[in-house]
């Protein structure tokens, strides 16, 4: 199963203990297809990040096998991008330096990396801002510029750890929409972690429900909404109800073992 | 109309915050005046009170002060003075801040290196510097090296402590990413760790300054035949109030100058650090 060109990643019974003994994940089993949109959802807390760190090759895991294209990750993964929770932009970068900057470890002419650059500014609606510090910017433009400084170099599989967390409301449900178009065009892989099921079942393909600490994935639901969607609408669209509440029956419980 | 209706009132805002700007301006530049007044007013006292209720034998005065400046470094008797301590700072200097970030970069990095450098460093830390400053003069002779030895070592600690403090506050988040998006390991060194340690370094720098000079002076007051530290302590055998000033004047111009070159390389180059705060 492993070697299906169709499957880009994938991990096989892996556990993850930290250096302080904590125990993060166990026998954890999942595979993620090429273009897909993949959402993992569990408590706070269940060790979903640590999937993303195992992928992305900057932990490595304790016990089993993690995959991608069918080679076992070794040392860091620069085919993947990586979203983190917070923006994370350098903050000693201006907008446009950290826009270019995989490009310029890449070292692709300085031109090149500016037309570039300028496309996704232009993309994020960041247009204008190019020479303002991240701590010039609202959260909501850190945000859409720590995720097209990740699509520039356009990486293969998108991990996203609860990008769209500390947001409010409104600028949270644009980003997604604006996240889902980008996924489109661009035919990339997304792994996408969050704790909230709306946006899961929205976004997602596919949704991953993890059990509370030690996390391990418990089931795999299928989202059968149809595409392109709308996250503005998304409460009215065929299925959705039933979909939300099959997972959060779910999930429920999980989240009741923690508190 | 509406349009119209809407520039007039864009135009109005505009205006308004133009006006909170301008007196906001003046504000600035009257405090940025209003400060120097307290300083202004102890001169002028102390200049006229000398001779009356200021006893100008241990305070002399602020014009007897800038008149033995001026002749001394014109009859050239304070200029051999301030050539020996600026060399003694300068050397001290640049071998405390090299040897100093060396070692304080590489504990940061390794923490092998920093189990065998830790307890060196916290003991000779723990040390007085003051206290072991007459033997260093009798390793190191009279002479301008035992100066220098001594203003390095007060300089080595603290930019050891600042760049290794740097290195360890590196968020590491930061390093992962930019390995993630391609950095090799060398270019991971000068774009995310030099950036991070920056604020750090350049503080470690300005104080830097100032521990050169207390380094210097208190190897020139142990044993100097030169020096503005000298100059200070025979002046002061002589109850030379005036040269005493001129020369606690010098080094306080030797530090203002340095420091404030700091000051503008940071305000130029680390607005985005001072703003995070």
């Amino acid at each position: 199963m492993t070697g299906t060109p169709d499957i880009i990643a994938a991990f096989e019974g892996v556990s993850k203990v930290y250096d302080t003994g904590v125990l993060a994940i166990t026998d954890c089993s999942l595979q993620v297809r090429r273009h897909e949109f993949v959402s993992l959802i569990g408590p706070s807390g269940c060790g979903k990040t640590t999937l993303l760190k195992l992928l992305a090759g900057i932990e490595s895991a304790t016990r089993g096998r993690v995959l991608y294209k069918g080679q076992p990750v070794s040392g860091v993964n620069t085919e993947v991008g990586f979203v983190p929770q917070d923006s994370s932009l350098f903050p000693w970068l201006t907008l446009q330096e950290n826009v270019e900057y995989a490009l310029r470890m890449r070292q692709v002419p300085k031109r090149e990396r500016a037309e570039q650059a300028a496309k996704w500014i232009k993309i994020a609606r960041l247009t204008g801002f190019e020479q303002s510090y991240p701590y010039q910017l609202s959260g909501g433009m850190q945000k859409r510029g720590s995720i097209i400084r990740t699509l520039i170099y356009n990486p293969e599989v998108l991990l996203m750890d609860e990008p769209f967390g500390p947001l409010d409301a409104q600028t949270r449900m644009f980003l997604q929409q604006e996240l889902l178009e980008m996924w489109s065009a661009e035919k990339s892989t997304v792994l996408f972690v969050t704790h909230d099921l709306q946006e899961a079942v929205a976004l997602s393909d596919r949704v991953v429900l993890f059990s509370h600490s030690p996390g391990t994935t418990m089931r795999v639901f299928d989202i059968p909404l149809s595409r392109p969607r709308d996250v503005f609408e998304i409460h009215g669209q065929e299925g959705f109800k039933q979909i939300y509440h099959e997972i959060w029956h779910d999930l429920r419980e999980q989240v009741a073992g923690v508190v | 109309m509406a349009a119209q209706m809407k520039t007039a009132q864009v135009k109005a805002a505009q205006a308004v915050a133009a006006a909170g700007q301008e007196r906001k301006a003046r504000a600035r530049r009257l405090t940025g005046v209003a400060k120097w007044l307290p300083l202004v007013l102890i001169l002028v006292v102390w200049e006229l009170g000398s001779g009356t209720f200021i006893d100008p034998l241990f305070f002399s005065k602020p014009s007897t002060i800038l008149q033995r400046l001026i002749e001394g470094f014109r009859d050239g008797s304070l200029t051999e003075h301030t050539y020996a301590t600026l060399y003694e700072i300068f050397g001290g200097y640049l071998l405390g801040v090299i040897i100093g970030g060396t070692l304080g970069y590489l504990s940061g990095v390794s923490p092998r290196f920093s189990s065998y450098t830790e307890p060196y460093v916290l003991l000779l830390n723990a040390v007085p510097k003051v206290a072991i400053a007459p033997i260093i003069v009798v390793w190191f002779g009279i002479g301008l090296t035992s100066k220098v030895v001594l203003a390095s070592l007060m300089v080595f600690f603290v930019v050891f402590f600042n760049v290794f403090l740097g290195i360890r506050s590196i968020n590491v988040d930061y390093l992962h990413l930019a390995r993630i998006m391609g950095a090799s390991r060398r270019q991971v060194i000068w774009s995310v760790v030099l950036p991070s340690i920056a604020p750090f370094t350049l503080t470690a720098l300005k104080q830097g300054v100032v521990f050169a000079v207390i380094g210097a002076i208190i190897a020139e007051f142990i044993a100097a035949a030169r020096g503005v530290g000298y100059y200070i302590q025979m002046a002061s055998g002589m109850f030379d109030t005036a040269g005493v000033f001129a020369g606690v004047l010098i080094l306080l111009a030797v530090v203002v100058v340095a420091t404030g070159v700091f000051s503008l390389i940071e305000k130029r180059y680390l607005r985005w650090y001072h703003r995070n705060r």
